[in-house]
C-alpha cells in the first residue's frame, strides 16, 4: 500500500493498522501547516515527546516563512521520505514518528527514538582483569556505537534484516567491508531472510535458526557480550549479527578453538597466554574425560594404579553399598543440582548456596558412607574444569559428553572410552560452520591454539575465512626494533 | 556427498593406518620367527622393493589424471576386467579389514577383556567404523590425521620406555638365517607395505598426482622407519627366541618396562593405541570397500551402501575359528602374499597401457 | 534418525542389563604382595600368597599372623600347578585374587634344583603375572621366608617390596632380577641367568650377613642357573664382585688390609667409571675374551691414619686396591667356569658377533666351550675421591 494524497485517508489507514482508538499506545497530533491539514503519529513511550514538541511541532507551528518546504522547517537530525505505507508503519513501530500532510503522497519519517534503555554496564559472564569493562546492551544502536568506538574505519558496515513475521525483530549484520569475504555476508543475509516464523524472540533463537547443524552438540556460532572481543573477531574477517533486544552478539563463522579463546589473551604476554590456553585445554579434557577414566581404571584396569593408592582407594570404598559408577552418577547429579540451584537464586545468596552445598554436602556424604573421598575429589576437579570453559553453551556440551563417556567407561572400560572418543572426533570433524571446516589444526596454521604467538607474529588472517586482505600486519611489525 | 579432497598429510595418515596396526599385534613376533635377528634387513629390503613398485606404477595415474585405478583398468583392459578388479579389490579390503579386526580383538581380549565375548568387541568396533562412515569420508580423513599423530607418539613412547633394558647383543649374529633367506623373505615382507596402493583408489581426491606420489613415498618411509626401529627395540629387549613367542610385541614391551616404583604400569594405556589404530583401520578399510564398490557399480555412496559393505567385513571377521587359524592360515595372506595382487595388477595395467600406446591402440 | 537412536538406546540397555563381563570392583579384589612356590613331597607344589586385609576375608583373618604395621596375612595351598593353585586360593577369599600387584616371586631352592622350568616358567604364559616382578630363590621354604618377611617388618611390606626392586638401600650384596630377565637368559643358548638369593638368618652359614633383628628374613647373594636349574650360589661378597664385573651402579664397599700396615684396614667404595669393553675372538676353536673394566674408587676410611698424600704412597694404594679387585674378579670367573659352567657374565652374547648366521652360532655349541674360554681382564682403577679429608 502507498501513502495517499488525502490526509484523512492516510489517517484512516494508520488508525486501522494500529487499532486506534482502542489501542491507547498510539498518539495522533493534528496540526495545520500553510493552511493544509496534517498529523503526526507516534507510539507513546517509544518516541521522545520532547523531541517531537521542540523540533517538529514548534517550528511547524511558529515559522512563518515556508517557502523552502518542510525539510527546512523541521529541525530534526534525521528526516526521510517514505512512500510505502508498511515501511512507515515499521518506522513508527521502531520509535520514529510519521508526519503526513494533505496533498503530499509521502510520509515524513523523523528520528525521535526515546524509549528507556539500560546503560552500558560491565560484562556479566566474560569478566576481564586487564581488558575493557564495557558490555553490549539490548539496544541495537548502542551496540553498533560500541563497535564504532573501537573500529574507527569507514569500512565498518551494518546491514539491517528484519526477522519474524509478526514481531519484526531487527537484526544488524555487521562486517568490515574490504576484509570480509562477501560470500559469507550474502550467506548470513540469506539465512536470516530465510527464517519463516511468527515470533523471533531472542538472539538464542536466531542462533539456532541460522546454524549449519542446529541441534548438534557443539555450537557452530559463538556469542560474546564484549565489544572488544567482537571487534577483534570482525577484524579477522568474521561477521557479527546484532539482534535487537539481545545483549549477546552472534559471531559467525567460527572454528572449534574459537570457543576456547578469549579476548583477554591478546592483552597478556605470549608465554602467560600460552599457559592459560594450555590449562584451558587440560580443563576441557578433565571436564569430560576425568570421571570416565576414573571409572574405567578402578573397575576394569586396576593394574594401572600404584599399589599404595590401590589400598587406600579400596579401604575408602569398603562401606559404599553400590558400585563406583552409580556413586559417580549420583555425585554428578548432585553437583549439577547445586549449580542450577545457585544460578536461580539471585544475588550473593546464589554463590553462597553453591559453596555451602558443595562443601557440606560432600563432607556429609563421605561421613555417612554414601560416597568415597576419591569420588568427591574427581567430581570437584571435573566441576572446576567445566567452569574453565568460556562459553556458556559449551559447558553444557561438556556436561552431556561427560555422561556419555561415563556410561561407555562403565560398560567397557578403556575400550568404551576409546570408541566413544573416536566417534566424538569423527563427529566434530564432520561439522561445518557456514561452509568452513569446524576443526582446525591445533599446532599448525596461522594462529595455533597452543603455543600462543606473540602479537607481532600474527601476520596473516585465518586462511579458512578466505578474506580479501590476507595479511593483517607485515612480517616486521615492530619497526622501531632493529633486526626484528 | 561432497567430493573428497585430500592433502599430502591426509594421504600419509590414511595409508599409515592401513600399515601400522601390524606393529601392534602379531606382526613383530612373526617377523622374529621367520627372520630371527635379521628381520630389520629384510624390512629395509622390502621397503626398497615396495618403493620401487610404487614409483614404477605411479606414472600410470599421471597418464590418466583425475581417474582412479578401477576406472583406469576399465579403460585400458576393458569394462569386464575393470568390474572384476573392482570386486576383487572390494573383497580384498573386506577380508583385510575383517581379519585385522579379529586380530585386534584377540589381542584386546588377552590384555584387558578376558571374559567379554568376541562378538561384542568386534561388533562394537565395526559399529564405530560404520558410524564414522556415516559421518562421511571427509570426517574419516581428518580424524585419521588427528589420530596418526597420537599413534606415532605412542610408538616413540614405547621405544623410549624400554631404554634402560635394551641389550644390543641380542642382535648378533647379524645375518640371521642367512642372506638367501633374507632375500626370499623380503619380497613376501613387502606385503606389509603394499597398502600404499590404496592411494591409487583415492587418486582423484588429490589436487595433482605429484602430491599423491609424495604422500605415497612419505607414508612408506614413515611406516618402514617405524617398523625397523620398533623391531630393533623389540629384539634388543627380548632376545629372538623369547620374542618370537609373544602374542603382541608392542604390549609386552610396555608390560616389561620399569623405571621406578612410580613409573612402570603402562600396559593399560597402550590399550588406547591399540583401540585407536584398529578402529581407524576398520573405518578406512570400510571406506575403501565402499568406494571401490561404488566406483565399480557406478553407485552414489550413501548410508545404505555403507551398511551393505559392512556385511562382508563382518563375515570376514568371523571366518577364523580360533587363534591358530588366524595366525597360520588367514593372516599370512595379508602379510605375505598380498603384494602380488596389490602391486601386481597396477603393474600389469601399466604394461598393457604402455604396449597399447606404443602400438597406438589407445582409445581415450 | 529417530529409529537409529532408538535402536542404539536398546543396544545400550541390553549391554547395561546383561552385565559387564570384565568388571571387578576395587574393594572386592585381594592384592597379593608376595607369591611363594615350594616343592611338596610328591610331584605337587605349595603356593603361598601374602596380602593385606582390606576387609574380613571369610576366615582368612584367623589363619596367618597379623603383623603390627597393617593387617597382612599369609595363606598356602597345595596344588599340582601354579595356575591351579592360585585358582584354588580364590575359594577362601571373598573376591578375585589380583596378581598384578605381586612384587616378588619366592621360589625355594629345592624346587629350583629340579623343576623350576616346568612349574614356574611355563606359567609365564599366564597373563596375570607381570614380567617386572622380582624373583628370589630362598634357602628355606618359601612359605617360611614369606611369613618371616611379612611379620615384624620395619615398614609396610608393600613398600618394602617395592623398594627392594630399586635397591635404594644402596648395597651391592644382591642384585634385583626381574622375571623377564631371568626367563630370557634361561631360554637363551648364549648366556645364563642369575636370581636374588635369600633366606632366614642363621649364624652358622659363612657368607651370610649376620644381622640381629626381629625380622629374620634376609636377601643377600645371587643364585646361579645353568640349563634351567640352579647350580650354585654366590655369597654376598661374590655378589659384590659380580656387580663390579657388570658395572652395576650401586656402591660396592670393600674392606681391604692397609698395604703399609697389615694390622689395619682401609675401606673403599667402588663405582663404575664407564662401560665395559669386551673384545672377543676365536683362536683355534677356543674363545678368547679381553675385558676392559674401568672403575673409580672412593676412600671412605683409613684406620691407620697413614699419610697417603705423597704420590708414591698414593700409587701404592691405587695399585693395591686394583690388585685386590682383579684377584676377586678372576676368582669369581674361575668359579663360574670350573665349578658351575655358567656364563653369568653373558660373554656368549658378545661372541655371537663373530658369527654370520644363527645356524653357525648354534652349531658352535657355546655352552660346552665356556669352561675352556680364555678370559683376560684389564682393570683400570682410579682413586677419585677421598671423602672430606685429604688421604
Amino acid at each position: 500500500m502507498e501513502i495517499q494524497n488525502s490526509v484523512m485517508n492516510n489517517r484512516k489507514m494508520f488508525e486501522q493498522a494500529f487499532n486506534y482508538p482502542t489501542n491507547k499506545d498510539i498518539v495522533f497530533r493534528d496540526f495545520k501547516f500553510q493552511g493544509k491539514e496534517g498529523f503526526v503519529i507516534y507510539i507513546d513511550g517509544m518516541a521522545d515527546g520532547d523531541k517531537i514538541s521542540d523540533f517538529i511541532l514548534r517550528p511547524l507551528l511558529n515559522k512563518n516563512d515556508f517557502s523552502d518546504g518542510l525539510k527546512s522547517v523541521l529541525q530534526i537530525s534525521s528526516l526521510t521520505e517514505e512512500t510505502d505505507f508498511s515501511e512507515a508503519v515499521s518506522a513508527v513501530l521502531q520509535g520514529d514518528c510519521a508526519l503526513c500532510i494533505e496533498g503530499d503522497i509521502k510520509a515524513y519519517i523523523c528520528e525521535t527514538k526515546g524509549f528507556d534503555k539500560r546503560g552500558v554496564e560491565k560484562p556479566q559472564v566474560e569478566n576481564s582483569i586487564v581488558g575493557a569493562l564495557e558490555a553490549f546492551t539490548e539496544t541495537l544502536r548502542t551496540n553498533t556505537t560500541l563497535l564504532h568506538k573501537i573500529i574507527k574505519n569507514p569500512g565498518l558496515t551494518t546491514e539491517m534484516v528484519t526477522v519474524g513475521k509478526l514481531n519484526n525483530l531487527t537484526c544488524g549484520v555487521v562486517y568490515m567491508n574490504g576484509i570480509v569475504n562477501k560470500e559469507f555476508v550474502e550467506e548470513v543475509k540469506r539465512r536470516l531472510k530465510g527464517i519463516d516464523t511468527d515470533f523471533a524472540q531472542s538472539g538464542g533463537m536466531i542462533e539456532q535458526f541460522i546454524e549449519d547443524h542446529g541441534s548438534s552438540l557443539f555450537q557452530t556460532v559463538t556469542t560474546t557480550e564484549r565489544p572488544d572481543n567482537a571487534a577483534a573477531l570482525l577484524m579477522q574477517g568474521r561477521i557479527a549479527i546484532i539482534v535487537d533486544g539481545s545483549p549477546r552478539v552472534i559471531i559467525a563463522p567460527i572454528t572449534l578453538f574459537s570457543i576456547l579463546k578469549t579476548s583477554e589473551e591478546s592483552a597478556l604476554r605470549a608465554p602467560f597466554a600460552s599457559i592459560v590456553r594450555l590449562i584451558r585445554i587440560i580443563a576441557v579434557f578433565a571436564a569430560f574425560l576425568l570421571p570416565a577414566l576414573y571409572i574405567a581404571i578402578t573397575t576394569f584396569h586396576a593394574e594401572m594404579i600404584p599399589a599404595s593408592l590401590l589400598l587406600s582407594i579400596a579401604k575408602s570404598r569398603i562401606n559404599i553399598p553400590y558400585p563406583a559408577i552409580i556413586e559417580l552418577l549420583i555425585m554428578e547429579f548432585s553437583f549439577t543440582l547445586i549449580r542450577e540451584a545457585g544460578r536461580q537464586i539471585p544475588g550473593a545468596l546464589g554463590g553462597t548456596i553453591g559453596i555451602v552445598g558443595g562443601l557440606i554436602l560432600g563432607e556429609a556424604a563421605v561421613s555417612a558412607g554414601f560416597v568415597s573421598q576419591a569420588c568427591v575429589i574427581i567430581i570437584a576437579f571435573t566441576g572446576l574444569g567445566n567452569f574453565a570453559i568460556p562459553q556458556y553453551q559449551s559447558a553444557f556440551t561438556a556436561q552431556l559428553l561427560r555422561i556419555v563417556f561415563i556410561i561407555c567407561a562403565g560398560l567397557m572400560g578403556f575400550l568404551g572410552v576409546g570408541l566413544a572418543f573416536v566417534i566424538l572426533v569423527g563427529y566434530v570433524n564432520s561439522l561445518t560452520s557456514f561452509g568452513i571446516d569446524y576443526v582446525n589444526p591445533v599446532f599448525s596454521g596461522n594462529a595455533p591454539m597452543f603455543p600462543k604467538q606473540p602479537v607481532w607474529e600474527y601476520e596473516d588472517r585465518p586462511s579458512e575465512l578466505r578474506t580479501k586482505k590476507t595479511q593483517s600486519q607485515p612480517i616486521v611489525s615492530r619497526t622501531w626494533k632493529k633486526g626484528d | 556427498m561432497d567430493k573428497l579432497k585430500l592433502r599430502t598429510y591426509d594421504g600419509i595418515a590414511v595409508t599409515g593406518f592401513l600399515m601400522l596396526p601390524a606393529l601392534f599385534s602379531t606382526g613383530l613376533s612373526k617377523l622374529a620367527e621367520q627372520n630371527n635377528t635379521a628381520a630389520w634387513i629384510a624390512l629395509l629390503a622390502a621397503f626398497v622393493i615396495m618403493l620401487c613398485l610404487f614409483l614404477i606404477t605411479a606414472p600410470l595415474m599421471k597418464r590418466y589424471e583425475g581417474k582412479n585405478i578401477i576406472e583406469i583398468t576399465s579403460l585400458v583392459m576393458g569394462r569386464p576386467f575393470g568390474v572384476i578388479y573392482g570386486i576383487a579389490l572390494a573383497t580384498y579390503f573386506s577380508y583385510f579389514t575383517g581379519v585385522h579386526i579379529k586380530e585386534s580383538v584377540e589381542i584386546l581380549k588377552i590384555y584387558g577383556y578376558n571374559l567379554t565375548p568376541i562378538y561384542i568387541i568386534a561388533g562394537l568396533i565395526l559399529l564405530t567404523a560404520v558410524i564414522m562412515n556415516f559421518y562421511g569420508g571427509h570426517a574419516i580423513v581428518k580424524s585419521a590425521g588427528f589420530f596418526f599423530v597420537i599413534i606415532i607418539v605412542g610408538i616413540i613412547f614405547i621405544m623410549l620406555l624400554g631404554l634402560n633394558r635394551y641389550n644390543p647383543d641380542y642382535l648378533a649374529p647379524v645375518l640371521g638365517n642367512g642372506i638367501s633367506d633374507i632375500a626370499k623373505n623380503s619380497l613376501f615382507t613387502a606385503s606389509v607395505f603394499d597398502n600404499v596402493i590404496i592411494l591409487f583408489l583415492f587418486a582423484p581426491a588429490f589436487s595433482n598426482t605429484a602430491k599423491m606420489r609424495k604422500a605415497g613415498v612419505l607414508s612408506i618411509s614413515v611406516t618402514a622407519a617405524a617398523f625397523v626401529l620398533l623391531y630393533l627395540c623389540f629384539i634388543m629387549m627380548f632376545s629372538p627366541s623369547v620374542a618370537s613367542k609373544m602374542m603382541s610385541g608392542f604390549m609386552e614391551m610396555g608390560k616389561s618396562s620399569y623405571y621406578n616404583h612410580f613409573f612402570y604400569r603402562f600396559e593399560s594405556i597402550l590399550l588406547f593405541f591399540l583401540i585407536f589404530s584398529s578402529v581407524m583401520l576398520a573405518s578406512i578399510g570400510l571406506f575403501a570397500v565402499r568406494e571401490s564398490s561404488a566406483c565399480t557399480f557406478k553407485l552414489k555412496p550413501s548410508k545404505i551402501i555403507t551398511v551393505i559393505c559392512a556385511v562382508p567385513v563382518l563375515i570376514a571377521t568371523f571366518i577364523p575359528a580360533n587363534i591358530l587359524d588366524l595366525t597360520e592360515k588367514y593372516l599370512p595372506v595379508i602379510r605375505q602374499y598380498s603384494v602380488f595382487f596389490m602391486a601386481g595388477v597396477p603393474l600389469l595395467v601399466l604394461i598393457v597401457s604402455t604396449v597399447k600406446r606404443v602400438f597406438k591402440y589407445e582409445k581415450i | 534418525m529417530k529409529k537409529f537412536s532408538l535402536l542404539l538406546g536398546c543396544i545400550i540397555c541390553l549391554l547395561l542389563l546383561s552385565g559387564c563381563w570384565d568388571k571387578s570392583e576395587l574393594e572386592d579384589s585381594t592384592f597379593t604382595v608376595l607369591l611363594g612356590i615350594d616343592k611338596a613331597d610328591d610331584q605337587d607344589i605349595i603356593i603361598t600368597v601374602a596380602f593385606p586385609l582390606t576387609q574380613t576375608q571369610g576366615g582368612g583373618a584367623n589363619e596367618g599372623m597379623n603383623n603390627g604395621s597393617g593387617d597382612y596375612t599369609v595363606m598356602s595351598v597345595k596344588a599340582v600347578t601354579v595356575v591351579e593353585g592360585l585358582n584354588m586360593l580364590s575359594t577362601k577369599l571373598s573376591g578375585p585374587l589380583a596378581l598384578y600387584s605381586v612384587k616378588t616371586i619366592v621360589i625355594s631352592r629345592e624346587l629350583a634344583e629340579n623343576d623350576m622350568m616346568r612349574h614356574v616358567f611355563s606359567s609365564w604364559r599366564y597373563k596375570e603375572i607381570r614380567n617386572t616382578t622380582n624373583v628370589l630363590i630362598s634357602e628355606c621354604k618359601a612359605a617360611e621366608f614369606i611369613e618371616a618377611r611379612i611379620n615384624a617388618s620395619p615398614i609396610d611390606p608393600l613398600r618394602q617390596e617395592e623398594l627392594l626392586l630399586e635397591q635404594i638401600n644402596d648395597s651391592a650384596y644382591y642384585k634385583p632380577v626381574q622375571l623377564l630377565e631371568l626367563l630370557t637368559s634361561l631360554k637363551s643358548d648364549s648366556a645364563d641367568g642369575i636370581a636374588m638369593y635369600g633366606g632366614l638368618i642363621k649364624e652358622s652359614l659363612p657368607g651370610e650377613i649376620p644381622i640381629k633383628a626381629e625380622n629374620k628374613s634376609q636377601v643377600s647373594g645371587l643364585a646361579v642357573f645353568h640349563d634351567a636349574k640352579i647350580v650354585g650360589v654366590l655369597n654376598s661378597s661374590e655378589a659384590q664382585t659380580y656387580g663390579m664385573l657388570t658395572q652395576s651402579k650401586t656402591k660396592k664397599i670393600l674392606t681391604i688390609p692397609d698395604p703399609l700396615d697389615p694390622e689395619s684396614d682401609i675401606v673403599v667404595s667402588i663405582l663404575p667409571a664407564g662401560k665395559n669393553k669386551i673384545n672377543s675372538l676365536i683362536n683355534n676353536d677356543i674363545p678368547v675374551f679381553n675385558i676392559d673394566i674401568k672403575l673409580k674408587c672412593t676412600v671412605e676410611c683409613i684406620q691407620s691414619e697413614i699419610d697417603y698424600t705423597s704420590f708414591e704412597n698414593y700409587n701404592i694404594l691405587t695399585e693395591y686396591v686394583k690388585q685386590h679387585c682383579v684377584e676377586k674378579m678372576a676368582d669369581l670367573i674361575a668359579k663360574t667356569q670350573k665349578e658351575y659352567n655358567a656364563d653369568i657374565l653373558k660373554l656368549g652374547d658378545k661372541l655371537a658377533y663373530n658369527f654370520r648366521t644363527v645356524s653357525e652360532w648354534e652349531s658352535y655349541n657355546w655352552s660346552e666351550k665356556y669352561k675352556d674360554a680364555e678370559i683376560n681382564l684389564n682393570v683400570n682403577l682410579e682413586i677419585e675421591q677421598t671423602g672430606i679429608m685429604i688421604p
